[in-house]
């Protein structure tokens, strides 16, 4: 099932008028409101799928980072929390592999050169290609797939399919029409 | 609306004594003539322009009420539809040359002719502002302030269009012509017609002639104005006249 922004609005919107007179609800007409809340909730949802780490990989998405001198920047709705997740990949060489280096220091340092390496400080994610030392200075200038779980992005107009897991459809609609109502915060169940 | 302004004229002459004839068989043949002319509607108190000056008068109260009400009349009256309105555009005044009278109806979208719902001012603001295009499910919302109208009418591409509103309109040179010329049939629904004529009557007295008539009718012609602005699509017949 893929439904589109402008969809998943209005079935929102109508779930929250659930047992109320639609003829003297304010609810019915909330669609800026629920417009307000949706990236909200996207990202509250997706927050909870990825705490069970059989929904975790559904969520994973792909976004080139262009790096310069070996440092880039990832997007906003990365959920950094699961960069131990998080693969690089240099897509003219699928061979070229990299490993995740939690640490400032050990990435700096470096293991195994057959490798390469990236770690992260916030969304600034920095990269050394295989079988190089980190230089701060000389780094690569190229561009890099990185996947990771992700929140799903609000598409761009009313009529874009909203790219998102099956799984969360229904959950992101019944969050978003109980936020409409003001019923529950989601963020505060877990 | 079959009834002509023929028939509103005879009807009214009828009940100030102005149709010519002495008997009853005179009366008969000049009632039933079609157009009336000054050969028929005679009276020593009212010639028969005045007459259908009156019947004006009476229309015009009766089409500002309908248009000042939220009954199904107005669909019998000329209801028509505004060009469309830019946002923070004035509220027309006009439709092709022809007064809107009462209150606006119902606002459409004029691109995709979606209803518009009315919002305050603050909500509309944002939401035409739309900073980053942060909102992006189109929205038809409407505010009147100030004689202006403020939206966020968008056609289906999301380009900013107009608004549209129904509206009564009245035209008086269109009507005094229409009048005139007594074949054509009455602006409004034939229903209205007992009202209009006793509308009619009740401004057609001077001095003491027909006063207590017209006293009385003006009183029914008030009540059903009344009716009319408070809603109503039916009214009340007309009285006795006694004195």
């Amino acid at each position: 099932m893929s439904l589109t922004y402008q969809e998943l609005i209005y079935r929102a919107v109508d779930q929250a008028g659930r047992g109320i007179d639609p003829n003297t609800s304010p609810l019915i007409d909330l669609g800026m409101l629920a417009e307000n809340l949706a990236p909200h909730v996207f990202r509250v949802v997706a927050e909870n799928a990825a705490r069970d780490s059989s929904k975790r990989a559904l969520l994973r998405a792909s976004q080139t980072i262009v790096f310069t001198n070996g440092v880039g920047t990832i997007a906003n709705n990365a959920l950094l929390d699961y960069m131990g997740d998080a693969v690089l990949r240099d897509t003219s060489d699928f061979t070229k592999l990299y490993s995740y280096y939690p640490e400032w220091s050990d990435f700096v340092q470096g293991g195994d050169t057959r490798l390469g390496r990236f770690t992260n400080v916030g969304t600034v994610i920095s990269v050394v290609e295989p079988i190089v030392s980190y230089s701060a200075s000389s780094g690569i200038t190229a561009n890099r797939q990185f996947t990771i779980p992700t929140v799903p992005t609000i598409p761009v107009l009313q009529t874009d399919p909203v790219v998102i897991p099956e799984f969360m459809i229904d959950e992101v609609v019944a969050e978003l029409a109980a936020q409409v109502r003001g019923e529950y915060d989601n963020r505060t169940k877990k | 609306m079959s009834t002509t302004y023929n028939s509103l004229v005879r009807n009214t002459a009828l009940r100030i004594n102005a149709i010519a004839g002495s008997t009853p068989a005179d009366l008969e043949t000049n009632y039933i003539v079609s157009p009336l002319t000054t050969t028929q509607v005679e009276s020593a108190d009212f010639s028969f322009t005045p007459i259908k000056d009156a019947i004006l008068l009476a229309e015009e109260k009766l089409v500002h009420a309908i248009g000042n009400s939220n009954s199904q009349l107005r669909n019998g009256i000329t209801l028509q539809f505004t060009s469309g309105v830019a946002n923070e555009g004035f509220l027309p005044t006009t439709i092709s040359g022809s007064q809107i009278i009462g209150v606006l109806g119902n606002a459409r979208n004029f691109s995709t002719g979606n209803p518009c719902t009315e919002k305050p001012l603050a909500l509309i603001r944002r939401r035409f502002e739309n900073p980053n295009s942060f909102y992006r499910v189109h929205v038809d919302y409407y505010n009147l302030s100030g004689g202006r109208v403020f939206h966020t009418c968008t056609d289906s591409s999301g380009v900013a269009t107009g608004i549209t509103f129904d509206a009564c309109v009245y035209n008086r040179a269109t009507q005094q012509t229409a009048i005139d010329t007594l074949t054509n049939t009455m602006l409004l629904p034939d229903v209205l017609e007992e009202a209009l004529v006793c509308g009619a009557v009740s401004y057609l007295t001077r001095d003491d002639a027909f006063s207590v008539q017209a006293r009385m009718y003006r009183e029914y012609f008030e009540s059903t104005l009344q009716m009319i602005r408070g809603g109503a699509g039916q009214v009340l017949p007309a009285p006795l006249v006694t004195t």
